[in-house]
């Protein structure tokens, strides 16, 4: 099965950037969730600018529009706004996508973790990515990076403290 | 060889006339600013019938002065009158227009009709700035873009956006092209309703290679979210 193209995807105007200031609204806020979804769904994390408007995501073949690269930025940049990109360098050519927010991940991680009464334990990173206990949650095979920043989340909140171990990660929870 | 010297002499003769008439205009022009700086220094004491002459005076020698003008009095009586001599000789083109023409189809009509004693543009465009303050059925409308058009007044916004939208929605997406053929009016005046009825949200825009075309504003109507 392919990716779920929403409608918007298969009508012209969604690639010209609308100057309506309530239509584009609605218009960026439709490509936010349909960049997420993609990346969720292909699991991507990267994006290069210069690239993307050759991928499919923002260059629909079959209708012959593509969204022009000064439009892609301004939908980056709302991405950005909304938490889910980062930059990776100064001049903007690269970004890491978080289809959901480190801090969401956190959440989710802290969750499992107070659930199964683990809080005041030790894990390294690699136990809760691509540990046995943590198969079927959701943050499972989480990159390392992202799982990463999740915790950075939780130890600005004091629910955790990110140690280092030897030549690895691990991480206290409180 | 004597004819031509008398030409010459004809034509020189004239030129220097000619600059004698600049030299007195320069005077006048001098002294009319010199008047109208009076004016603005001593407001009030000078009656708005005085002020009215005045511009009058401007106005026949084809000065204009607008700031002084522009703050005694709107405009003048030549542009009154003609404001409502155009209401008048406008009224049923317009109805037959669909309501609204662009600025220079209204020129064109009026001084083909005149034939003499032409209208320049300016004194047009302050003629219909009038049609408010005398009450004549009609408006001048200037658009976002720039662009000026006298619409009749009981021409409603909302039925120009409406029969926009419904002839779009019709047809799936529209050019202004299309939409003028579509409706029987100027490609200007078709382009300018079509953004309009964007400029309220009720269509969106589709920009590409080929044209702008405009469609139905899915994006606020269909409120189906994506998963």
């Amino acid at each position: 099965m392919s990716f779920p193209w929403p409608w918007q995807y298969n009508f012209p105007p969604f690639f010209t950037l609308q100057p309506n200031v309530n239509t584009q609204h609605k218009q960026l806020a439709a490509w936010c969730s349909v960049v997420l979804a993609y990346f969720r769904y292909h699991k991507l994390h990267q994006l290069d600018v210069l690239e993307a408007q050759e991928s499919q995501l923002f260059n629909n073949k079959r209708i012959q529009r593509k969204l022009s690269t000064e439009a892609i930025q301004v939908v980056l940049e709302d991405l950005r706004k909304k938490g889910n990109l980062e930059w990776i360098d100064k001049n903007k050519t690269r970004c890491l996508i978080m289809w959901r927010r480190p801090e969401e991940w956190g959440k989710l991680v802290y969750q499992w973790v107070s659930k199964n009464g683990m809080t005041n334990s030790v894990f390294t990173l690699y136990e809760l990515s691509n540990g046995d206990d943590t198969e079927g949650e959701e943050f499972h095979g989480l990159e390392e990076w992202l799982l990463i920043r999740a915790l950075q989340a939780l130890q600005s909140e004091h629910k955790a403290e990110i140690i280092s171990l030897n030549d690895s990660k691990g991480v206290k929870f409180f | 060889e004597e004819k031509r010297k008398e030409t010459d002499k004809n034509i020189s003769e004239a030129f220097e006339d000619l600059s004698k008439l600049m030299q007195k205009a320069k005077e006048m022009v001098d002294l009319s600013r010199l008047i109208a700086t009076k004016i603005k220094d001593k407001q009030g004491e000078i009656s708005e019938d005085e002020t009215i002459r005045f511009k009058s005076y401007l106005l026949s020698m084809g000065i204009a002065n607008p700031v002084t003008r522009e703050t005694h009095g709107s405009g003048t009586h030549y542009h009154m009158q003609l404001a409502k001599q155009l209401a008048e000789m406008l009224q049923a083109p317009l109805e037959e227009q669909g309501g609204m023409m662009a600025l220079t189809e209204v020129y064109c009509l009026t001084n083909r009709a005149r034939g003499m004693e032409l209208l320049s543009p300016e004194d047009l465009v302050n003629a219909c700035k009038m049609f408010e303050a005398l009450k004549l059925p009609m408006r001048l409308r200037i658009f976002d873009s720039g662009v000026m058009v006298v619409q009749l007044q009981s021409h409603s916004e909302d039925e120009m956006i409406a029969s926009a939208l419904e002839s779009v929605t019709e047809k799936g997406c529209l050019s202004s092209e299309e939409y003028a053929k579509l409706v029987g009016i100027s490609v200007l005046l078709a382009k300018e309703r079509l953004l309009l009825a964007e400029k309220f949200g009720h269509l969106c825009r589709d920009d590409s290679v080929e044209c702008l075309r405009f469609f139905p504003n899915l994006f606020l109507t269909k409120t189906e979210s994506i998963q």
